[in-house]
């Protein structure tokens, strides 16, 4: 067997350890209740499709609004506009959710309930994906539309939308996932409908202890996404092109999009936030557990950053091979508690393995979200140059020097950077795996369970720090490496 | 570029073990025998009695206590059955009512001696058995701020009022230990029949099903709903830590739930008497006292209370008995609750 064959495998294996490990451990017995599943996956189904829809709308509308910054003394204000975007995605699904009926009202609950959650948490992560696809692969076609005169419904209609079919697509198969496995969001706003295919799943779990079950809902839900993605992606994506001026598509209307949802979310936090500040004396005893654990979020963050770092190079080295591209788009990962389960069975739980478990959990429950956030779109747009190389004589390891590492290590670091924010926002996976409060996102949730809501609303604000602090070391440090590597 | 790597593996790697040095820190320093407790984080956590509990048994014990967390009392359960011995679990915190038979089933215990406990008449029925004590008890009932009502229900068919029209926050009884407390209040209260048909209509009065309590009460304290299912002590909370006193706890015709958190020593401890030193130490006076303050529950002792603001939240009517409910039957009104939820419009 190849290296480049052993290491797909490795990461197959890797991704597919805990549906394996807990089936030879507890096996699958029981076929589970018809009427129950059906019921669960519809509401599951119903609730990701219009999440995802709704998300890619206003998605693409603000992502109109940030190609609205794109000269450099705009800057700072696009920087500004994509933290606003990306702020819901890594603070605890609760804040957004208190600050989003708490603005609107009365709120619709059921299914427009958890759709208007889901859009207003993933619509920002959809713009700043959206933007960049725009700008990295549709520079050219954009400044000669512009040049011949085309209105903007005439690009759009003729121009872009034929043109980033499949990577829009890709995008709203991500979301789908992300909101299919939705936890909490249905089970509060959901009314009748709150019951999803994850919330069976933690009931196998915490109530009947019925793992083999768990685990093969887990399988089915796996199936349906691989299935999917399937039909998702036929054709291709569009390819690289040079990044010009987007006068043709800005929209300042876009930028009201994200100001208009960015209050939505905002202004309830805020609100608690402040509210906490008064009660921030309880604080002052536990300045060196604060620091300690803000240490804890930036370690946790960077070595989940590190790890997402290397497994997308790692799968830019294995691509492309046909087999290993169609696991990778159809993968989903298993629920976190079954994550987390097998890889607390796996071994002692004591000393310094927490340390390891917990990044390695996260990377195995993210890995799949980065590559559908765009990896595998640019290693697609990359593919006609690898193809060239190879018909030339050029070893894999040449390709990957020359070719692969300088175009895809800043956007890998990006990919990484976001991990590690969501690495420093988790507090599901650490809450299983370790013993007592390693983070800031655990103080939070811990002070959460015992009434102080707007104190844990302060203090999420640390989330927020950390989280910036490892994007930016993750994104400055892979930039440096590009530079080194390709000096 | 080998220098660069170099630079950043060294801070990555001084940060990762300074983290690592101050968490194993105090865990397991010299050669004392460690007490591993296993609880919920906001017993163990900074803010709850936890690390009180620890610092006044490490006085004595000749000994260190590490705290185990677990995210609710089904998952210590779980890695309990799934871990056996190496898990080292020498007591287990947290355990409800409808834990308990779940528990024995699974499980093995020890034996512990509850003679001569003098504890309040309402706690008595929860000492029907040998392998778990009650260190702490609540009294389950809504929660709203004052004068926000235009009316104040009075009894479960009240809440049925229009006026109340999604305005209760309550707790999923799958995922929530007080949202399994209000399907028990209701069955108990009503019957069985009565009472599912009675959940049917509140349905339509329900803001949101949470599945955390600490979530439903966020939805309340945010003012996002008019009332919550908590405890009769929750407005002590705001009295005391924030000094807000408009929060107030309803009585109600029916007798109110009582939720008791049981402590227990598995059979596979390894340092089985020291553990029965922690359970002594957590009905003592002075423990007790460290509980009722930090968990904001009632003491199971008498003594403890007297003169202090808990003692009046105490006279309420309250079920009398106290049900061990096998897990085959709460699985069974579980999935009745869900049928009803299934047939809700929205």
């Amino acid at each position: 067997m190849s290296l480049r064959n052993g290491l797909r495998l490795a990461l197959v294996l890797f991704l597919l350890f805990p549906f394996l490990f807990l089936v030879t451990q507890f096996g699958v017995s029981e076929v589970p209740d018809a009427g129950e599943l059906l019921w669960a996956f519809k509401n599951s189904l119903w609730q990701a499709s219009f999440s995802a829809v709704f998300s890619l709308m206003f998605g693409f509308w603000a992502a109109l609004g940030l190609l609205s910054f794109q000269n450099s003394g705009r800057v700072k204000w696009r920087s500004i506009l994509d933290i606003l975007c990306l702020l819901p995605n890594f603070l605890p699904p609760l804040f957004i959710l208190l600050s989003v009926l708490s603005v609107i009202e009365p709120f619709p609950m059921g299914i427009a309930g958890i759709v208007i959650v889901h859009t207003v948490m993933n619509f920002g992560l959809v713009a700043v994906l959206l933007a960049g696809i725009i700008e990295n692969k549709l520079g050219g076609m954009i400044e000669l539309a512009y040049v011949e005169g085309a209105t903007r419904w005439q690009f759009l209609s003729k121009g872009l939308f034929p043109a980033l079919q499949k990577d829009l697509l890709l995008l709203g198969l991500f979301i789908f996932v992300i909101c299919f496995g939705s936890f909490a969001v249905p089970l509060i706003v959901g009314g009748g409908k709150g019951t999803t295919i994850e919330v069976l799943i933690y009931e196998k779990i915490r109530l009947s202890s019925n793992w083999g079950g768990a685990v093969l809902l887990a399988l089915l839900q796996s199936v349906f996404i691989f299935t999917l993605s399937f039909v998702v992606s036929q054709g291709r994506t569009a390819s690289r092109a040079k990044r010009t001026q987007m006068n043709l598509l800005k929209s300042p209307s876009g930028v009201f999009v994200v100001a208009a949802i960015s209050f939505v979310y905002l202004y309830g936090y805020f609100e608690g936030v402040i509210s906490g500040l008064a009660m921030t004396s309880t604080f002052y005893e536990l300045q060196s557990t604060l620091i300690w654990n803000f240490v804890g979020s930036v370690v946790l963050g960077l070595t989940v950053g590190l790890l997402c770092y290397i497994s997308l190079l790692w799968i830019a080295y294995c691509w492309p091979k046909q087999w290993f591209e169609k696991f990778l788009s159809g993968y989903v990962a298993p629920s976190t508690s079954l994550a987390c389960f097998s890889l607390l069975i796996l071994g002692p739980n004591e000393g310094f393995y927490p340390f390891i478990k917990i990044p390695f959990a996260l990377v195995l429950l993210n890995l799949n979200a980065l590559v559908r956030m765009g990896w595998s779109g640019e290693l697609q747009a990359l593919q006609s140059q690898m193809t060239v190389a190879y018909a030339m004589g050029a070893s894999p390891a040449q390709i990957f020097k020359t070719i692969l590492f300088p175009q895809l290590s800043e956007r890998a670091g990006i990919l990484a950077g976001i991990a590690a924010i969501w690495a420093c926002g988790d507090f599901a996976v650490s809450r299983i795996l370790a013993h007592h409060d390693l983070s800031i996102a655990m103080m939070t949730e811990t002070l959460m369970s015992g009434y102080r809501l707007n104190q844990a609303m302060v203090l999420s604000t640390l989330i927020i720090v950390a989280g910036i602090l490892c994007f930016v070391l993750c994104v400055g440090g892979s930039r440096v490496l590009r530079r080194k590597f390709t000096a | 570029m080998k220098h660069f790597i170099l630079f950043v593996a060294v801070i990555f790697s001084g940060l990762f073990f300074a983290v690592l040095h101050k968490t194993e820190q105090g865990a397991v320093t010299n050669s004392l025998p460690t007490l591993r407790v296993f609880g919920y984080a906001s017993f163990t956590g900074r803010w709850g009695p936890g690390p009180l509990l620890k610092e006044h048994f490490e006085k004595t014990c000749n000994c260190k206590v590490e705290f185990i967390e677990g995210s609710d009392s089904g998952i210590l359960l779980q890695r309990l059955k799934i871990e056996g011995e190496s898990l080292g679990a020498d007591v287990l915190v947290g355990l409800d009512q409808f834990d308990i038979s779940k528990a024995l089933a699974d499980h093995t215990w020890r034996k512990l001696s509850l003679n001569n406990l003098d504890v309040y008449d309402s706690v008595k029925p929860a000492l029907n058995n040998s392998f778990f004590v009650p260190y702490d008890w609540g009294v389950l009932t809504f929660v709203t701020r004052r004068d926000e009502l235009k009316k104040t229900p009075k009894s479960l068919d009240d809440l049925l009022d229009p006026e109340f029209a999604k305005k209760i926050a309550l707790q999923d009884p799958r995922t929530s230990s007080p949202g399994m407390q209000f399907l028990y209040w209701i069955l108990r209260s009503k019957g069985e029949e009565e009472g599912f048909a009675y959940l049917e209509k509140l349905m339509a009065q329900v803001h949101s099903f949470s599945p955390t309590w600490s979530t439903a009460y966020g939805l309340f304290t945010n003012k996002q709903a008019k009332m919550a299912y908590s405890y009769v002590t929750s407005p002590l909370y705001h009295e005391i830590e924030e000094k807000k006193k408009d929060y107030v706890a309803l009585s109600f015709n029916e007798a109110l739930p009582v939720q008791f958190e049981f402590v227990g020593i598995p059979d596979l401890c390894r340092n089985c008497t020291l553990g029965e030193k922690f359970v002594n130490l957590m009905l003592s006076p002075e423990g007790q006292k460290i509980i009722m303050e930090k968990n904001y529950m009632f003491p199971v002792m008498k003594g403890v209370m007297e003169g202090t603001a808990f003692a009046p939240l105490m006279n309420v009517r309250t079920l009398n008995e106290v049900e061990i409910m096998p897990s085959a039957e709460v699985d069974r009104l579980l999935r009745r609750w869900t049928e009803i939820r299934r047939g809700e419009l929205n």
